[in-house]
């Protein structure tokens, strides 16, 4: 190693500088992959900091720690003199540390203004306090979006509506109303328009000027220079120096970065002639031999122009493709290394058609050596390797289906700096073979380095060509923004969908109780026309008496849905069951027979098994169907061992909630509570910060919502309605039955309840009204069967197909809408 | 400069504790389960203060043949990462239709098993590509298909509630009968042989790695050329035929066709691949399931010496796959998806 140390910033240089916050050393190891060895830096009141450093370096870890999503194995952050360590994004924020996250984050189903106080309200109370007033949020909201789109959106319009600019400038803007100390911009710029990226940095100015802070995450030099008073670099984990504006030039930044290693290695090393054209569309002609870059800034469509690419070629052409997210589109994490090798190529390991594990061996070994993957036995999990030996294992897989073309789409993101020499010697190799490679690429040195040519990107399309001979670091930055003045607002403006097309799926996917509310109606007059008494005041009670069980059952399964996350509760109706069970058993059957009692005890009851659900779910990670199908099971058995025969008894009230109480239908009046409730909880934070973490997760967590918290209570809700459907279905029947059959079907009943009333299994959107209607026009079909005289089993079959249209309509609509508001 | 090549190598188990290498043998074979077992097999015997093969272990394997049968198809869906909740409908499915055509009918056996297995595929297929195509929640739509296929079957036709198996499918699964002079019952023997092509269809056939490949990794397994969507379509098709055949069988041990005699199944042959330790996502075997089978059946065994009804069967099973679950399988943070 040589000795590039530059000047460290000596502590006592502060004079009038105050520090505002203070890393030392730093680490953070996951599993055996060290992100962070042993970071440090200073950032001062008034300054504009740069972090700099290779995919991988360490950056996002350090972000994500500052952000409190993750905790240090070691080190120390001070913040304005005191030791801090964040437990989560929420006390980071309420510490004065706002972060930006690389992607771009919003919840789409809710409004503009609802995405950027996302995470400042408790549970149920608004946070108050100055400048938080509805009147005040809404005209903040307004100065802080203008400040950073030139104009304000419509703070009421869903955030899926806007460009992603836009959006990101939510994102941006709900940080800034926080009025942070310190603002961690990680790479928040790359999605934004170069217009809206200056009143950014007026933005960040402002912010400097007040005595805060911007620690600034960016890949580009450009914007470092633009902006930032002191650069940070990271190499392989280690903040390896800190620079002054001045100090700060290209070729030590780079030096710095690297490690002195001069990436950029004999250029002039003879390439062979390239030979034939294996590849041709989209204006490019890819030759044998050839190794291709698609450069650009992040986000112009290089990455749908490579992955278009294996499309494109014909059928005799075999094509290797290497993606870009590791551990979502290329590792079997629970697989070991031979089998996450063998994965394309699983058919040459078979003799008379079984896997031979030699034969596979043999030929993962090849492939180790040329490769140089490190690892100890190729049965390990594959989570067992370094990052760079993960991406050493899929680049092998690739080989081994013996492709013509190879396509990679940033295969050296994140991945140690020895890995990438590996990577890239083998790249050379593999060309000087004869195989066409084209490689995305997000570093510009690898296009210095290794390609042949390089395409750049702007706005979606391949804007330029450069060749070896032209290709040097100004002219692919240059080439990056295009001519000057190219990136216009217009064309932004251009991208954003006509308002008024598609409307009415859009109207439908924020109304959605409206379509089972028609489908209510219409089989009201077909109830009706079959069966003319349907109309008669006594069979509206006894309708009533009948439709409350469903009803509640329906309407205690959505809450758990709604907050997303594959949130749902199958235990609902063993719930209600065994709460009857309670009534009936333990209650009236030790003659308590006060509503006093009862009500109370059967609505906690419910809440309490709900919570312990919630607990479970959110606290203990367990997959919601495995935990409350557990919970179904024990329910189910304490309702059946407590009643093994159904137990009777009633009492005076709860024969007229039966039928009528004060002339009103007892089921009416059940059913009206959790709406009522449902309605007081919506003008609390608490419906509207549930149906966020169901819109999206990591969203509302970063934000600062306590998702899990958030996630139990809804689980805790639906369990106390259920408490309220066991009230029910006691008033109804006038006693318990827990018999399996008589319970599975409102299992079935409720989740297709939910489905038909429009709310998204996937969560984010829904209510308790239009599962209210959904039950509803379950119950009038079955009801519309039974006048035709249609036998039950037929019936039971109508309701499966139904709940099949539902759950598919559901879903439809819910991307439709999607797509109609993009 | 080149100090700066070097990759740091895979850290060595070395050095571990005792109780972490047995967390990692555990992680490689059902160590736990069988331990478990034994020790129940001897409770149930010490409770009778009877050992022997008659009285203890011929009733266990039987009954565990059944229920492992059944649980084999929930053992595929489960690798892919689904959950099938049509299990019960298919067993009624085969269960009834064998025992009214054959019963009743006097159809040829042969004729009535292929319509019971296409019924099956077409049912378990058609689920199966429509949770993939649509991504939806595949408890719904599994659930919603059972009601389909009961539904139809005995709307249309309530004769098949009233028929009953063929003699010799009852001797086939009578715990008296011998397979070929050995005295296994001959479903058990049956179960054995099967359990058997299930593994080596699994673990070392294209076809069944690709199960795991596409539960590992859905996106990964698109990416590498396995389609994700033909692999859900044929593990649900094949859980559907399992379950049928598992119905089928229980058209001889049970007397009579009845609609819930699949619910003693589904939920206990959940609990049997979960307590064996397969786990969403292709972490797991069928031998497991097999093991699972066992555990759950001689578990129903300690409850009876007990006098314990029924029911308290169910809150252990939920007991128990809470605990097993808590074990390995759980989900990943939220601070790690960010």
């Amino acid at each position: 190693m040589d000795t590039m140390t530059p000047t460290e910033p000596a502590p006592s240089t502060a004079n009038a500088t105050t520090l505002l916050l203070t890393v030392d050393g730093l680490a953070k190891s996951f599993g055996p992959t060290k992100a962070l060895r042993s970071c440090s830096l200073e950032l001062r009141g008034g300054e504009v900091h740069a972090l700099m450093g290779e995919n991988g370096s360490g950056k996002s870890t350090l972000v994500k720690i500052l952000a409190g999503v993750h905790r240090p194995d070691a080190g120390r952050i001070e913040l304005a003199g005191s030791v801090v360590s964040p437990r989560g994004p929420r006390e980071a924020i309420a510490s004065g540390v706002a972060t930006v996250f690389q992607e771009v984050q919003c919840v789409a189903q809710q409004s503009v203004l609802d995405n950027l106080w996302l995470g400042t309200d408790g549970v149920l109370r608004r946070a108050r306090g100055a400048g938080l007033g509805p009147e005040e949020r809404r005209a903040r909201a307004g100065r802080v979006l203008t400040d950073l789109l030139g104009t304000c959106p419509d703070l009421d319009a869903p955030a899926g509506s806007l460009s992603l600019s836009e959006r990101q400038a939510v994102a941006i803007a709900r940080s800034l109303l926080r009025e942070p100390e310190v603002l961690i911009l990680d790479e928040a710029t790359s999605a934004l328009d170069v217009a809206t990226r200056d009143r950014l940095f007026a933005a960040c100015r402002a912010l400097t000027a007040r005595g805060g802070a911007v620690l600034f995450i960016s890949h580009r030099m450009d914007e470092v220079e633009q902006i930032a008073e002191r650069v940070t670099v990271l190499r392989s984990g280690e903040s390896v120096g800190t620079l002054e504006k001045h100090e700060a030039d290209i070729a030590t930044l780079v030096h710095l970065m690297t490690g002195g290693e001069a990436l950029v290695q004999s250029a002039a090393a003879e390439r062979p002639e390239p030979g034939a054209v294996v590849l041709e569309g989209h204006g490019l002609n890819l030759r044998a031999g050839e190794i291709i870059g698609l450069a650009g800034l992040e986000g112009q469509g290089q990455d749908h122009y490579l992955r278009s690419l294996s499309k494109l070629a014909d059928a005799g052409t075999r094509v290797g493709y290497v993606a870009r997210d590791r551990r979502e589109e290329s590792i079997f994490p629970p697989l070991s290394i031979r089998e996450n090798f063998t994965a394309s190529t699983l058919g040459q390991d078979a003799r008379a058609g079984l896997i031979s594990t030699s034969r596979a061996r043999a030929r993962f070994d090849a492939y180790r050596e040329r490769l140089k993957i490190r690892l100890g036995r190729d049965g390990d999990a594959i989570t067992t390797l370094s990052g760079g030996n993960q991406q050493k294992v899929v680049i092998a897989r690739a080989l081994a289906g013996d492709p013509q073309v190879l396509l990679l789409n940033d295969p050296t993101r994140g991945i140690d700096i020895g890995a990438k020499h590996d990577v890239y010697a083998l790249l050379r190799d593999l060309a000087a073979s004869g195989m066409a490679i084209v490689m995305l690429s997000t570093e510009v040195d690898e296009h210095l380095e290794l390609m042949d040519r390089v395409l750049v990107f702007r706005e979606g399309e391949p804007a330029a060509e450069l060749d070896r001979a032209s290709l040097s670091r100004s002219a692919l930055v240059t080439e990056f923004f295009g001519p000057a003045g190219a990136q216009t607002p217009e064309a932004e403006a251009q991208a954003r969908p006509a308002a008024d097309r598609g409307a009415v799926v859009r109207f439908l996917a924020e109304h959605t109780w409206v379509v089972p509310a028609v489908l209510t109606v219409g089989l009201l007059i077909a109830n009706v026309v079959v069966q003319h008494s349907f109309l008669a005041w006594h069979s509206w009670i006894l309708t009533f008496a009948e439709l409350a069980t469903p009803g509640l059952a329906a309407m205690a399964s959505t809450p758990a849905i709604l907050g997303g996350g594959g949130g749902i509760d199958i235990s609902i109706a063993p719930l209600f069951v065994m709460v009857s069970v309670v009534i009936e058993v333990m209650l009236l059957g030790n003659s308590i027979t006060s509503a006093a009692v009862i009500i109370p005890v059967a609505v906690l009851v419910g809440a309490a098994v709900g919570a312990l659900n919630g607990v479970l779910i959110n606290y203990g990670r367990y997959q919601a169907v495995v935990a409350t199908l557990c919970m179904n099971f024990i329910l189910s058995g304490l309702a059946l061992g407590y009643a093994p025969s159904p137990a009777s008894g009633t009492s005076g009230w709860l024969t007229s909630l039966g039928s009528t109480v004060a002339g009103i239908p007892g089921g009416l009046i059940l059913l009206a509570i959790p709406l009522i409730a449902w309605a007081l909880l919506a003008r609390t934070p608490f419906v509207r910060t549930l149906c966020a973490v169901g819109g999206s997760e990591i969203t509302a967590y970063t934000a600062g919502v306590n998702v899990p918290l958030i996630r139990t209570l809804g689980y805790t809700l639906g369990g106390a309605i259920a408490g309220l459907a066991g009230i029910a279905i006691t008033a109804q029947l006038h006693q318990a039955e827990a018999d399996t059959g008589f319970v599975t079907p409102f299992i079935l009943m409720a989740i297709a309840a939910v489905a038909l009333g429009g709310t998204s299994l996937g969560g984010g959107r829904g209510g308790l009204l239009g599962s209210l209607l959904g039950a509803a026009v379950i119950f009038l079909i079955e009801n519309l069967l039974g006048a035709l005289h249609i036998s039950s089993f037929w019936s039971q079959a109508v309701y499966g197909a139904t709940l099949i249209a539902a759950v598919l309509f559901a879903a439809r609509t819910a991307t439709l809408g999607k797509k109609a508001a993009r | 400069m080149t100090t700066l090549t070097q990759t740091p190598a895979p850290t060595r188990e070395r050095g571990l504790s005792p109780i972490a290498r047995l967390a990692g043998l555990q992680r490689r074979l059902p160590l736990l389960q069988i331990v478990i077992l034994v020790a129940l097999v001897l409770y149930v015997g010490n409770a009778d203060g009877d050992y022997s093969w008659n009285d203890l272990l011929a009733p266990i394997l039987l009954q565990a043949s059944f229920l492992g049968i059944a649980a084999a198809g929930q053992t595929l869906v489960i690798l892919v990462g689904g959950l099938d909740f049509s299990i019960a409908a298919y067993i009624v499915a085969g269960n009834l239709l064998v025992t009214h055509l054959v019963g009743n009918e006097h159809w040829n056996f042969g004729a009535v098993a292929l319509l019971v297995a296409a019924i099956c595929v077409a049912g378990g297929g058609f689920s199966g590509w429509l949770c993939h195509r649509f991504k939806l929640e595949p408890l719904v739509i599994t659930l919603a298909m059972s009601s389909i296929v009961v539904g139809v079957l005995v709307g249309s036709n309530t004769g098949l509630l009233n028929g009953s198996g063929p003699g010799w499918l009852q001797s086939f699964t009578n715990q008296t009968s011998d397979t070929f002079g050995l005295p296994i019952p001959p479903i058990v023997a049956f179960w054995i042989l099967l359990a058997a092509a299930i593994t080596v269809v699994l673990l070392k056939t294209p076809l069944g790695r690709r199960l795991y490949l596409a539960g590992a990794g859905p996106k990964s397994a698109d990416l590498a050329g396995v389609s994700t969507r033909r692999v859900w379509t044929a593990a649900y098709a094949a859980s559907a035929l399992l379950a049928g055949l598992a119905g089928v069988l229980l058209a001889g041990f049970s007397t009579g066709g009845d609609t819930n005699v699949g619910n003693s199944y589904l939920f206990p042959g959940l609990a049997a691949v979960i307590v064996g330790g397969t786990m969403m996502g292709g972490r797991g075997d069928y031998l497991r399931t097999c093991l699972g089978a066992l555990i759950v059946t001689t578990l129903n065994f300690v409850i009876s010496v007990n006098n314990l009804s029924a029911s308290a069967a169910n809150v252990v099973f939920g007991a128990l796959i809470l605990l097993v679950v808590a074990l390995y399988g759980r989900e990943r943070r939220l601070r790690d998806r960010v």
